[in-house]
């Protein structure tokens, strides 16, 4: 059948279906997905970003008292470390001057 | 058919959306630039509704409906995308399409120019009445759910719609 023969419906129909790609692309597929794929990303970025933010304000917000509480922490960690130190380094020396003889 | 597939992307699994991208991409793509008018921006669209079906799947709350719900994101961005450029775009779209029309050789290319025109001098929400009702062969019901009208106003909408492409055919031979 010629186009010429078909009805005004006929024609309409075929006109209409006709935009339709005749397979379906992968690379539209792709493309697709890709922008899915982007979007996901950017969004657990975006979640792990706020998570950081957040600890960051909270951290902040504690910051005098959590400084209450490391300061002597941490001096007496320093008292303790450097009394390590010097035990260490009388036990290497120690075994040092024990090897030499 | 979709309901599955829906199901597990909308668990998270991408591999079943990229099946129903696959599998409903030929019918919006064909939807998308006969309604919106531009063959240019149609796969544009047809992108970015799929990615925004991908975000709103959670929503959705009929999985058996998914291809109404995803042509009514369509058909919502192709409204908000440009009413503007439609009537500058028949030149190039006539031309666009001329392959695949050619190759179909289904419709006469003086036809095919008389329907481009007339089919562009139709209201957005006609068009994409006419598009899926007698395009796509879709029932009324199912296109008044994918476009949010009421199924008189489509069926009226198809009927007009179908009449005045009809009577330039008339008028064209």
């Amino acid at each position: 059948m010629s186009p010429d023969d078909k009805t005004a419906d006929e024609k309409i129909a075929a006109f209409l279906g006709a935009a339709r790609p005749e397979r379906a692309e992968t690379a539209f597929n792709a493309a697709v997905l890709e922008r899915v794929a982007r979007r996901e990303l950017f969004r657990s970025l975006g979640a792990v970003g706020g998570v950081a933010a957040l600890g960051g304000l909270v951290l902040w917000a504690s910051a005098p008292a959590l400084a209450a509480i490391a300061v002597p922490v941490t001096q007496s960690l320093t008292l303790g470390g450097a009394v390590l130190v010097v035990t260490f380094s009388l036990l290497a020396l120690g075994e040092r001057t024990i090897r030499g003889r | 058919m979709d309901a599955p597939l829906v199901r597990a992307a909308r668990g998270g699994s991408q591999i079943a959306f990229a099946r129903l991208v696959d599998m409903h991409q030929q019918a919006l793509r064909g939807f998308l630039r006969r309604s919106h008018g531009s063959w240019a921006e149609a796969d544009d669209i047809a992108q970015e509704t799929f990615v925004t079906a991908w975000v709103q799947l959670p929503k959705l709350r009929d999985e058996t409906g998914f291809r109404s719900w995803l042509f009514g994101i369509a058909h919502r961005k192709a409204l908000t995308a440009g009413r503007s450029a439609r009537r500058s775009a028949v030149r190039d779209n006539a031309w666009a399409g001329e392959a695949a029309m050619e190759a179909s050789g289904d419709v006469g290319p003086e036809d095919r120019m008389t329907l481009e025109v007339a089919l562009a001098e139709l209201p957005q929400d006609q068009r994409a009445a006419l598009v899926l009702c007698l395009g796509e062969g879709w029932t009324h019901a199912e296109a008044a759910q994918a476009l949010d009208l009421p199924l008189g106003t489509v069926k009226s909408h198809v009927a007009r719609g179908r009449d005045k492409l009809a009577a330039k055919l008339g008028a064209g031979s």
